[in-house]
């Protein structure tokens, strides 16, 4: 009798053991798929395994790893925001046209950076304030803002930008691109902010169980218009970097960065039901979805089966965030 | 008292403005999506045609989407305009569409693109694939010039979105003449009309293929990206006529083309007769109101002294009657020319 229960006891935590592992390995999923693929782009795709190949996969995720930076805040509140791309759109136009007058460009960079703010804030008034769904309040700023960067130019492109205007985006310091620096410096940075800050905790708590926030004293209103303002901002920055890698910009710039950004937190390992993820998960996803972007340019498979295989990981994403939730629940 | 004056004066004034409406000709306009300057230039080209001949025009705007076109030309039989002209979104569901307007007792007609479905009256657009084989022939004159004589060589082109007949006559036109020649490799691959994946393209492929010659593209909107993707991988640009120039060459003409190619960045650009369509359609609806069938340009050539769109080709294909206006290449030498659409801002347009 009293083996038995040693017994019970033993496997119970030989149990828990092998939960754990599971779990963690969900954690890591991501980055153990990027391996496989990078092995499997090294032994079958020619070119892939090149150092100048892997510097265009980074230049590939620095956009999109700025403008999924912004869209896993917003999903780790328990938000998302669909205005990302219209964000870098408007702001890319906007600022273009200010340089083109003849204004310094440090200006135009500042005028930038706040326009995006702004419109981050529009959005967080009108979910917390306004009270509307997540979904409609940045679906009218997505349709509003793109609709009004076309109705300013009527469509044009607007190229040939001063010099300095484009060095975020296309500069490179000792041969580095600057757009890549500026990608992974934002992703330490706001790592650090969401692990270590109190600010970090409360975007998480908030996400999680918004009553329990609100219970422990937390502003959730505060919290959820300020992670509005930074996805904001940084898609604002996302469109500078666009703007002065391509010297150029139009209203159609980003048009499909919204569902990349989203995957690749997605894939990541956020959960679209708040407060489960983290950036360097995110950021594996950006690094997946431009290895796979990147690998279609060198092979020739057909550009439509991209987006089946992003389907696939999605699908593989959600599931894999479903099992961690009930490997966990009772722990 | 003051009051009834009022109203009997609106009422009045009402009255003659429908009476206006309905004396003056109100044409329609399907935009298949108004967001790139392509499209925009289409338009404007048919507003302009309007406003010529004294004709009022209505456009709406498809976003892209096949199904709210059908929509967009229902709308526009009921507001009762006398001819409906369209940009097809989708060259096979617009039938539907051109099928209910004559149903209606409306003409329907379409710039840019045909139809692959149902008949329109007349459809005015540009040879793509024409304009292709001549980007193709220049291109293999460049590489000849390279290589002493031997047309051989790498070409990267990068494609629009592969699922528009568009992009499938700037692609075929293109490899058809190339194929004629063994010693040139084209690697093709699909930008979706999207600058960035352009730049990315670029990227990716130089990389691997560091001796790539030339690059083709299937539209303008991709020359930032692929000039910016070049100094990415390269370092350096090298203008045309310096050592070590990757040829650059596509189709459409914009304002942005030219002065890349004023620049030296880029070799040269097959210019569309853009603005060109609606000038030239409005005035055979005008007539084929007037006059009917007879009204329409006979298939054959037609010919027009000092434009460069011309002559044109008139052909009759199950779809309705077709014309096929000219593109022409534009480099160092004719890109200042003034009667270049691409030089005359809108604004200056009569």
């Amino acid at each position: 009798m009293e083996k038995e229960f040693s017994n019970l006891y033993e496997a119970k935590d030989d149990h828990l053991y092998r939960r754990r592992k599971i779990v963690l390995l969900i954690d890591w999923f991501i980055w153990i798929v990027i391996g496989i693929f990078i092995l499997l782009g090294s032994m079958f795709v020619p070119g892939f395994g090149s150092i100048a190949n892997f510097r265009n996969v980074l230049l590939h995720s620095s956009i999109l790893g700025i403008l999924t930076i912004g869209e896993t805040l917003t999903l780790l509140t328990g938000n998302f925001d669909l205005s990302i791309g219209s964000v870098l759109a408007f702001v890319g136009v906007v600022g273009a046209l200010i340089a083109k007058v003849g204004v310094p460009s440090i200006i135009t960079i500042i005028i930038m950076i706040f326009l995006g703010a702004g419109m981050g804030f529009l959005n967080g008034l009108l979910i917390r304030k306004v009270k509307l769904n997540a979904f409609i309040a940045t679906l009218i700023t997505m349709l509003g803002w793109r609709r009004a960067a076309m109705g300013i130019v009527e469509g044009r492109t607007i190229w040939n930008l001063p010099k300095d205007l484009c060095f975020l985006g296309s500069g490179d310091i000792g041969g580095f691109p600057v757009q890549i620096i500026i990608m992974l410096g934002l992703f330490v940075f706001f790592h650090i902010v969401l692990t270590q800050t109190k600010f970090g905790r409360h975007i998480y708590i908030s996400g999680d169980n918004q009553q329990a926030a609100y219970n422990a004293g937390i502003d959730v209103d505060k919290v959820v218009i300020l992670v509005f303002v930074l996805s904001g901002t940084l898609s604002a920055f996302s469109g500078l970097l666009m703007v002065g890698r391509l010297d150029a910009a139009s209203p159609t710039f980003g048009s499909d960065s919204l569902f990349e950004a989203m995957s690749a937190g997605i894939i990541g390992g956020v959960s679209l039901q708040g407060g489960v993820g983290n950036l360097l998960m995110a950021l594996g996803g950006v690094i997946l979805l431009s290895v796979i972007s990147n690998m279609l340019n060198l092979y020739g498979v057909s550009p439509y089966w991209a987006t089946t295989v992003r389907a696939i990981l999605l699908l593989i994403a959600v599931l894999l965030d479903l099992l961690k939730r009930r490997l966990t629940r009772y722990e | 008292m003051r009051k009834s004056y009022l109203i009997i004066l609106f009422l009045v004034a009402l009255l003659l403005t429908t009476a206006y409406a309905q004396g003056q000709l109100i044409f329609g306009y399907s935009a298949p999506g108004l967001g790139d300057e392509g499209q925009l230039n289409i338009q404007k080209g048919f507003e302009i045609g309007c406003k010529e001949n004294g004709v009022k025009s209505i456009t709406t705007n498809a976003q892209l989407d096949p199904e709210k076109q059908l929509r967009d030309i229902e709308t526009l039989i009921a507001r009762g305009v006398k001819a409906i002209c369209a940009v097809p979104v989708d060259s096979k569901t617009i039938g539907r569409a051109a099928e209910e307007a004559m149903k209606a007792g409306i003409p329907f007609f379409t710039i840019d693109r045909g139809v692959l479905e149902g008949r329109t009256v007349l459809t005015v657009m540009a040879d793509n694939y024409d304009a292709a084989a001549q980007a193709a022939q220049h291109l293999v004159g460049f590489l000849k010039g390279k290589y002493n004589g031997l047309a051989k060589g790498k070409v990267l082109e990068i494609m629009g979105n592969p699922a528009q007949d568009v992009a499938q006559l700037r692609h075929q036109g293109f490899i058809d003449v190339i194929s004629k020649y063994s010693g040139i490799k084209v690697i093709s691959k699909a930008g979706y009309w999207d600058a960035d994946k352009a730049y990315k393209i670029t990227l990716d492929v130089l990389t691997s293929n560091p001796d790539i010659d030339a690059v083709y593209f299937h539209a303008d909107m991709y020359i930032p990206g692929i000039v910016e993707a070049i100094k990415a991988v390269k370092g350096v640009f090298k203008k045309v006529g310096e050592d070590g120039h990757i040829f650059i060459l596509g189709i459409d003409g914009n304002p942005m083309a030219l002065d890349y190619i004023r620049k030296g960045y880029i070799d040269g650009d097959m210019v569309q007769p853009l603005r060109e369509y609606g000038k030239f359609l409005v005035p055979y609806i005008k007539a084929y109101l007037e006059k009917g069938e007879e009204a329409l340009p006979k298939p054959g050539i037609i010919e027009k002294k000092g434009s460069h769109y011309f002559p044109a080709v008139v052909e009759e294909t199950p779809h309705g009657r077709v014309v096929k206006l000219k593109t022409y290449y534009v480099d160092m030498n004719s890109v200042n020319d003034p009667t270049l659409w691409g030089n005359i801002p809108l604004k200056k347009e009569k």
